[in-house]
């Protein structure tokens, strides 16, 4: 906060550390921005959020904590949140976030902006649906071989009942019927 | 049936010979329309041994029956003269049958013109195979020409215990008409008592609960003694050892009471439950154990001990009977069902007993069954004290059912106290990590930058920093408290993983419910936050795979990584595979790991409601 307070441009009028604090503060300084962390030790900052944006439309909010979660951003944003900054900003970081939260639309640091882009980067490419994994390959090459569950769970050093579940698996995810319907699925996409 | 009345001997004696009685009376079965039984029959009891003849003419100047027969052992020997007559015109042949296999010695004989022949000289004091008929009882042929008529003269010599005499007169025929009648309830009694007796030494076995043992010892002891009595033992037995007869009889009748006296302790739980009167009950058990070491060492002087041994043996069984009922009074309202169970039979076997005494005494006209009658009450009594320790049994293992379930409810309460323990513990740790120690950690990196590198490398020091503390306070907080569900955590530890190691992890999820609770979700996000670190952390693994099935109320999780697992072993005696057994465990679930150097493998299925949450 010392940086905010050596801008001339910009007066911090109040800093509270809870969240039942806030709102007589809100109403007795009524300033024109509020940087509001998600952690609390007594209120959800989200319950606070809701609350505030039920009485006061105009105040422009900075999200401001350590989270850097997608999910936490786009909740808050639903709430009625301006912008949202990583805690761990720069003091140019954090003067360039001020600057931006007059805008419109919603903030992001560039920072975030491309941390959140790696993430979904990565999940486009890991969450993915549909692909077989090592065990499951080697069940189907032994399905395809036409032995019964018992026989590879004795190969494998499984129980048949897990066999049987990752076959149902395979089945599932493949989007197929039956296990004759899965060898040929098999045959045909040169699993085996 | 025709009761000829007669002066013939009959003394009775229940318990120990402590009451006789004397009525008059030989029975004819069968052929009475043939024989006649002459009005002319005397008994005497001389003391001491007398010849045939003397005894004779003494019978024959006695008007009426002398009764001089003492209490307890006697040394009397009986003299009983009978008279029959052939009324037919053909040559007939009976059988008198004595029913008393106890009886020590027996001469039977047939008064002549010329004098006396000697019919038959038997008794347990001879061996059996001297006898002329294989029967327990004993038996004498009679065959009386036409018209002719004949007068026995019989000495019973019966010295260690006055018994009754029962006398009867049987046509061959009828004979082994009612041996084979008699026979069949002997089979049928001793066959039950076998299967009781195997019954109980195999609860004993399984049990191993000493009362078992105590009642399989009394089944068989009191088994062999109505055998024994019966005649039985003698005639199978040891039918060579004249004399042994009597010490046998003595030894299982000590070994009943013993045996009968301890289970009565164990099913009655004296020792708990009325420790004065078990203490009492057990210092007669070790009487009875020191009256039968001494009888046994002193056998040979026991005729003249036993006139002091009788009464004293019978004065403990009394004070015995009087503490069981004492026993079974003072603590029906602790245990009903066994003191119910106990009485019950009891009374059939003394109901039994009783039927039979009455019989013998006269008050019950008809005094042959064809079921003994205490055998029958000792038959209920077995099987009732089998349902007793059936039902006992059940009883100890509902009480284990209940024991159990008790157990391992409590082991599921403590398992879910420790688990949330942990999550407590994680998300305190966690929250001030994040709240306290990486808001300040971010405020020191924000310090002035100053010119000298000293502090531009506390600043990366101190950012490297709070970039380790937010990790871990992620790591630490429990996920429900950031409130986005599974996936979304999940993605975002695949991604906090990718940034701090080289492990990438794919996850895959179909049909998962959408109301999946928020407990399951935490715990199946931990298991998998546990795989991974331990992924991490010891295999040289690069890629893992993490799937969700949902499918018919169940949830599906595998786990695979392709990681070397040399340390694998250490991962399975470790905190973090135990972690997972035990929220595997508290879901009520199931788990199959194998490693190999191929990689790891981890499968587990947990419901998708929880347990006990209904």
């Amino acid at each position: 906060m010392s940086a905010l307070a050596d801008n001339p441009s910009i007066g911090v009028v109040k800093t509270v550390q809870k969240g039942s604090d806030l709102l007589p503060a809100l109403h007795q300084f009524d300033p024109d921005l509020l940087l509001l962390d998600l952690n609390l030790p007594d209120y959800d900052g989200f319950t606070l959020l809701e609350r505030i944006r039920e009485i006061n439309k105009r105040l422009r909010i900075l999200i401001f904590t350590v989270y850097e979660d997608d999910a936490l951003i786009q909740r808050a944003r639903k709430l009625g949140a301006n912008g949202y900054l990583a805690k761990n900003a720069s003091p140019q970081e954090i003067l360039i976030a001020l600057d931006g939260i007059q805008a419109p639309e919603f903030y992001l640091s560039k920072k975030t902006q491309a941390v959140l882009a790696q993430k979904k980067n990565y999940n486009d490419q890991f969450v993915s649906q549909l692909r077989l994994t090592t065990r499951e390959l080697q069940i189907i090459r032994e399905l395809v071989k036409g032995k019964s569950s018992t026989e590879i769970a004795d190969e494998l050093f499984l129980s048949p009942l897990t066999i049987e579940t990752h076959r149902k698996n395979i089945l599932r995810k493949l989007g197929l019927g039956s296990t004759v319907e899965l060898v040929t699925f098999a045959y045909e996409n040169r699993l085996v | 049936m025709r009761i000829a009345s007669f002066k013939s001997l009959l003394l009775l004696c229940i318990s120990f010979e402590a009451f006789a009685a004397t009525p008059d009376s030989l029975f004819v079965r069968g052929n009475e329309k043939e024989v006649d039984l002459i009005p002319f029959a005397h008994f005497i009891s001389t003391p001491g041994e007398m010849s045939p003849g003397s005894a004779w003419d003494q019978l024959q100047h006695t008007g009426k029956p002398v009764v001089t027969s003492s209490i307890g052992f006697t040394k009397d020997v009986f003299w009983v003269a009978v008279a029959f007559k052939n009324v037919t015109h053909s040559t007939i042949r009976n059988i008198v049958e004595i029913e008393n296999p106890q009886i020590d010695l027996l001469r039977v004989f047939r008064l002549t013109q010329a004098g006396m022949d000697t019919l038959l000289q038997s008794g347990d004091a001879l061996p059996f195979k001297q006898r002329h008929l294989y029967s327990r009882n004993f038996t004498i042929p009679l065959q009386l020409q036409a018209k002719e008529s004949c007068t026995l003269l019989f000495q019973f010599d019966k010295r260690n215990s006055s018994l009754s005499f029962p006398m009867y007169l049987w046509g061959v025929d009828e004979l082994y008409n009612k041996d084979y009648n008699s026979n069949l309830g002997f089979g049928i009694y001793f066959g039950l008592v076998l299967l009781c007796a195997i019954y109980a030494i195999l609860t004993y076995l399984f049990l191993k609960r000493q009362i078992y043992l105590y009642y399989f010892l009394w089944i068989v002891s009191s088994g062999i003694f109505s055998a024994t009595h019966l005649g039985f033992s003698y005639q199978y037995l040891y039918p060579q050892w004249g004399a042994f007869n009597s010490i046998f009889r003595v030894v299982i009748e000590i070994m009943t009471a013993m045996s009968f006296l301890t289970f009565t302790r164990y099913f009655l739980r004296t020792k708990s439950l009325l420790p004065r009167i078990d203490k009492i009950l057990r210092a007669i058990n070790y009487l009875f154990a020191f009256l039968f070491v001494l009888g046994i060492a002193l056998y040979p002087f026991v005729n003249s001990l036993g006139i002091y041994l009788m009464p004293l043996l019978t004065l403990i069984i009394f004070v015995g009977l009087v503490l069981i009922l004492t026993a079974l009074y003072q603590t029906y309202h602790q245990q009903r069902q066994e003191v119910l169970f106990y009485l019950a039979a009891f009374g059939a076997v003394i109901a039994g007993s009783l039927v039979l005494l009455a019989s013998e005494i006269g008050w019950l006209n008809d005094r042959t069954f064809t079921v003994n009658p205490y055998l029958v009450g000792s038959a209920i009594e077995l099987v009732i004290f089998s349902l007793a320790i059936t039902w006992q049994i059940k009883k100890i293992f509902d009480e284990r059912n209940l024991l159990t379930h008790q157990f391992s409810n409590h082991q599921q309460e403590l398992l879910r106290a420790h688990i949330e323990g942990i999550e407590q513990e994680r998300n305190r740790i966690g929250r001030e990590l994040h709240d306290n120690i990486a808001s300040r950690l971010s405020n020191l990196a924000r310090m002035p930058k100053g010119d000298g590198n000293a502090l531009d490398l506390f600043a990366q020091e101190t950012s490297k920093l709070y970039q380790e503390v937010r990790g871990l306070s992620h790591a630490l907080a429990s996920p429900a408290t950031q409130g986005e569900g599974l996936l979304p955590l999940l993605g975002e530890l695949a991604y906090r993983t990718s940034q701090s190691s080289k492990l990438r992890i794919a996850i895959q999820h179909y049909d998962l419910p959408e109301n999946l609770s928020e407990e399951i979700a935490t715990h199946v996000y931990r298991v998998i936050q546990e795989a991974v670190e331990n992924t991490v952390k010891h295999s040289n693994a690069t890629s893992a795979d993490v799937q969700l099935f949902g499918r018919d109320g169940e949830l599906i999780l595998t786990y695979e990584d392709n990681g070397t697992n040399s340390d694998f072993s250490e991962w399975e005696e470790g905190a973090g595979l135990k972690n997972i057994r035990s929220r595997i465990k508290h879901l009520n679930g199931s788990l199959e790991i194998n490693a190999s150097n191929a990689g790891m493998q981890m499968f587990i299925t947990v419901a998708c409601e929880l347990p006990g949450k209904n």
